[in-house]
């Protein structure tokens, strides 16, 4: 083998060797885009669904209260352990009650006649949650609490047009 | 001849590993622009519940500053002000104006981020004369 030829084949290494590195240093820099991008959507997506699920239950009630609220017609009383919140409506001389509770890992509602009894596995399933408390802070302050099936806590006071009763 | 080849190929390689790279640098600062956007509206949308849960409990209050006072709320510079764990401030400002048939409370709530406003909530609450302590 010739000088020239040696310092030829060396040269080819050397360029093989930056070809290599260059693809190389690449690879690595595509990958590590994709994984960034990966956790940047999954962080997206979670702070999305976070922000919506989080706040059905209490935007829910807090639409239930606004559109039910008058004088005399909120009512927040114990039924066993838990807090039964009732906004009565009159229709046609008679009285109507939609019952708000929290029921097996669910915020429930259902609508009664209000001296109906009170059938705690009646009702519909309006969202998860681990848990929810209802209490009169004030005779017209009502505050709410709810525990997320993730555990985030989250609280809401909600003034009423007219007094609610505690019971 | 073949000397020449090989370096055009390298140079075509470094082109488009370089296009492919500034292609990368632009999507990687849109991946963080969305991200600090969804940790921006998780922030406002927790600032944004809270100051509505003060509002609405200042809606039904007599005396406001007693109502703040009581729910954490310190008094800097005639506003208070709470500081929430999440990274957010909330200040309150509350004015009363007297009217011959009433008292008018203007209450204005507003969000900070490190001294940058996120949001401002107005409570306006009106006690006709009959219903002031």
């Amino acid at each position: 083998m010739s000088a020239g030829d040696r310092v030829g084949g060396e040269r080819h290494s050397v360029t093989s060797l930056f070809v290599f590195f260059l693809i190389g240093s690449f690879a690595v820099l595509a990958v590590t885009l994709t994984l960034v991008g990966v956790r940047a959507y999954r962080n997206v997506a979670a702070v999305s669904v976070r922000n919506g699920d989080g706040q059905i239950a209490l935007s829910y009630l807090l639409n239930k209260v606004r559109a039910l609220d008058a004088r005399g017609m909120a009512t927040l009383r114990r039924e066993g352990d838990r807090d039964v919140l009732c906004l009565r409506e009159e229709i046609d001389g008679e009285l109507y009650e939609t019952r708000v509770f929290f029921s097996s890992g669910s915020l429930m509602e259902y609508y009664v006649e209000a001296d109906a009894p009170f059938d705690p596995e009646a009702g519909t399933s309006i969202c998860r949650l681990s848990s929810l408390s209802m209490t009169l802070e004030e005779k017209n302050l009502l505050r709410l609490e709810a525990v997320q099936p993730d555990g985030r806590v989250q609280s809401l006071r909600v003034a009423l047009r007219g007094e609610a009763y505690g019971e | 001849m073949k000397n020449y080849k090989g370096n055009m190929l390298l140079i075509e390689l470094t082109i488009v590993i370089l296009f492919f790279s500034i292609s990368q640098l632009a999507v990687a600062r849109i991946f963080a622009a969305a991200d600090q956007k969804a940790r921006q509206s998780d922030l406002l949308s927790v600032a944004l519940l809270s100051a509505e849960d003060t509002a609405e409990g200042l809606a039904c209050q007599e005396d406001p500053e007693a109502a703040l006072r009581r729910w954490g709320f310190a008094e800097e510079n005639g506003q208070y002000v709470r500081s929430d764990e999440r990274g957010f401030d909330l200040l309150v400002s509350v004015e009363k104006q007297a009217w011959t048939a009433g008292k008018l409370l203007q209450i204005e709530i507003v969000a900070r981020e490190e001294g940058r406003e996120l949001f401002r909530l107005p409570v306006d609450r009106y006690l006709p004369r009959e219903e002031q302590p």
